[in-house]
Formats: C-alpha cells, structure tokens, sequence
C-alpha cells in the first residue's frame, strides 16, 4: 500500500462513513505509538509506516520481528496480534497489506507470512511445543526432528479461516484458502487450492470447485 | 528475579492451601508464574518440583483445576509443566511425572446429556476416568476426552481432539487422534 492508496482510502471512508475516520486516526496515531516504542526500546523488531493498530498488540522475545508498511491489527475471538520469538536466531517476516486479526505466531526458526494475507484466530508455530523440556526427557526421533526443523512460508493472498493451526513444514502458495479448524504440516498446498481438514490430507483446485458449483 | 517471585508465590499459595483448604496437597518447590485457580471440594494432590504458568507473550489465559463432585479426585506427578491449562474432574484424573501441557484441556465428564433439558448424565467412575502416563505432552488447543488413558512418552500434536485410548511411545494427531506414521 503506497501513499496514493492510502489517500484514496481515506477519501472513500470519508464520502462513505465519515464516523469511521475517528476510528481509522486512532489506530494510525497508535500504531505509530507502537513504531516509535520498538524503534527506541527494542532493535530487532522493526515495523514500517503506516501500521494500523485496531486491538492489541504483544510482540515479545529475543528473535527479530519484520512488519511491511500498510498492516492493520484487528480484533477476533478476543485476541490481536501476539508474536513471540522463543530463540535468538528466531525470524517472522510479515508482507505488506496483510490484515492480522487474532493472530498468534510462536516461532523458534522462520516464519514468513506473504503479502495482503488475511488471518482469523489462527496460530503459526514452527515447532511442537512452545515450552522446551530437558533433553532427557524427549525421545530421539523427537530431537533429531527438532535439529532439523523447516520453516513455515504462506504465500501472497492467503486467507486463513478461523481456528486454523499451521505448523512447521507447511508451505502455501499463493490465493490459496485454509478451511476452518483444519490443521496443516509437512504439506505443500500449491497454488489457488482449498485444504481442509484436520489433519490437512489433500487440497482441492478452487477454479474446479467454481465450475462445480457453476454447474451445479 | 522472576523464579524468585513465582518461587515465594508458589510458597505462599502452598501455606494458605495447609491452612485454609485442606483438599489440596501441593509439594514442594511450586513455581506460580501466573494465577492458579483451584475450585470444588474434591482432592487435588500436586507434586514436587511442578510449574505453573502461562505461554511467553500470552496475557489471557490461566491455569484452572476443577473439581465437580466431592469425590473428584485430581492428582498430578512431579515435575509436571502446566502451561494455561485446564482441568475439570467429575470422577478422577491420574496423571504421571514429567507431564507438559500447553493451552489445552482435559475434562473426563460431558457435563450434559444429549437430551433437550441438557441434564447431567449418568456416567460411571470406570468408563470415564482419565490415565495419563509418565513423560506424556500435550500440545497447544487440543483437548483429552473422558475415557482415555495415555501411556508413557505419548505425544498429542497441537489441534488434537483425544477421544481413544493410546498406547505407549506414540504421536498422535489430528480430530480424532489418531497415530502419525
């Protein structure tokens, strides 16, 4: 989202509904709030202007944070935006334009989240657990799986639906749909597909799905 | 400094326990990094050496043990890591040593029946009480039905609604659980 669009948002809220501009001021004037506080107080996390900030928002732990201009922070199911980075090499990188309502993301290796994203109430976790256990306490296959752990990558124009739960080795590419309740991992959802399912088995093409529906 | 706070809390929380509710047995070296909600008249024994806490970063959820009947009986192992869980017993939950749980619950009742006037059902001690082994986690947003007994070294994957009996040394995933691999 450039300067030009966001102008020609501004405009259109206040032709259409000139209560929502209060609103929309607000979450920019506290989304800057929050841009100058992490600027200060802590380097590894950076978001850029402008940040729209509707409910909370916690970002916490020792890893780096990246937030590309023009995301907004909504509330859904009572919760905001909560990051928290459990490792030092930890890294979650956020595109631009995405629009992050309920979403809760527990990283300990890297998790990228592409452009105009849209999230309800799903959570993000690159590893099992977000608590580590004393290593005599896990079985080997659990350690060597640890040592080896992927990353998690959702591609640009991602919905994901409510209650979703998305874990390492997922990889979604682009315009894809995760259904409601599905859990996904060690999955590749290709391009423009629907997954559902808990856990996530296959994924269904939507253009197919469209022309299903079409024909009835 | 906070092991320190959540030490002496834990402390404080295990004395007004000795003197006010003589249900609950707690051992000790309790660590209290959040609110421990304790409620109804059955028993609940915690052992040594256990943590209670919520998620890094996560400022909503709490940990509750609920007891549902006097005769309920809850008791928990050593070393047991109790991150936001919750816990309601009716009847009676077992739980072994080493035990790590995260943003989920166990419940070994149904509260309701199917019928219209959704009045508590008729449920026995031996179908519905849960065992769960030694070294067993769970992972965040999943729940343990009634009925069920894990064995020692099971792991539950995130998002996993448990509602059979699993043998030991397993991972398990998914709605119904079921074994990965």
């Amino acid at each position: 989202m450039n300067y030009l669009e966001l102008t020609h948002k501004l405009i259109h809220i206040l032709l259409t509904e000139p209560r929502l501009l209060f609103c929309y001021f607000k979450a920019l004037l506290k989304g800057f709030g929050y841009i100058a506080y992490f600027r200060l107080f802590k380097p590894n996390i950076v978001i850029k202007f402008p940040f729209f900030v509707y409910y909370r928002l916690k970002i916490s732990g020792p890893g780096k944070v990246f937030i590309n201009r023009g995301c907004s922070v909504y509330a859904n199911s009572f919760d905001g935006l909560v990051i928290t980075t459990l490792s030092r090499h930890a890294q979650v990188i956020i595109g631009k334009g995405c629009d992050l309502g309920g979403m809760t993301i527990r990283c300990s290796n890297r998790i990228s989240v592409g452009d105009f994203v849209m999230s309800a109430n799903c959570l993000l976790q690159d590893s099992l657990f977000a608590v580590r256990r004393q290593p005599n306490l896990k079985r080997a296959d659990q350690v060597e799986r640890e040592k080896t752990s992927s990353s998690l990558s959702i591609g640009s124009r991602v919905w994901l639906t409510g209650q979703t739960i998305l874990l390492a080795g997922t990889d979604i590419g682009d315009e894809s749909v995760l259904g409601v309740g599905s859990l996904c991992f060690d999955r590749k959802i290709a391009k423009s597909h629907l997954a559902v399912g808990n856990p996530v088995v296959s994924s269904v093409s939507i253009e197919r799905l469209e022309k299903m529906v079409s024909s009835g | 400094m906070n092991t320190l706070i959540a030490a002496l809390r834990g402390y404080c929380f295990k004395q007004r326990c000795r003197l006010l509710r003589k249900n609950i047995k707690i051992g000790s070296g309790l660590k209290l990094y959040c609110k421990l909600e304790v409620e109804g008249k059955g028993m609940i024994s915690i052992g040594n050496n256990c943590t209670v806490s919520r998620i890094n970063g996560d400022n909503r959820h709490y940990v509750t043990i609920y007891t549902h009947d006097p005769t309920a009986v809850v008791s928990i192992g050593d070393n047991a890591m109790l991150y936001a869980a919750r816990i309601s017993s009716k009847f009676e939950i077992r739980i072994g040593n080493d035990f790590l749980i995260e943003e989920s619950g166990i419940m070994d009742t149904d509260f309701h029946t199917l019928s219209p006037d959704r009045s508590p059902p008729l449920e026995t001690k031996e179908k519905c009480s849960i065992v769960i082994g030694n070294r067993v986690s769970i992972g965040a947003r999943s729940v343990v039905c009634k009925g069920v007994s894990l064995g020692d070294d099971v792991v539950v994957w995130p998002g996993s609604v448990v509602k059979k009996t699993v043998p030991s040394g397993i991972e398990i995933c998914g709605n119904p659980a079921r074994a990965i691999r």
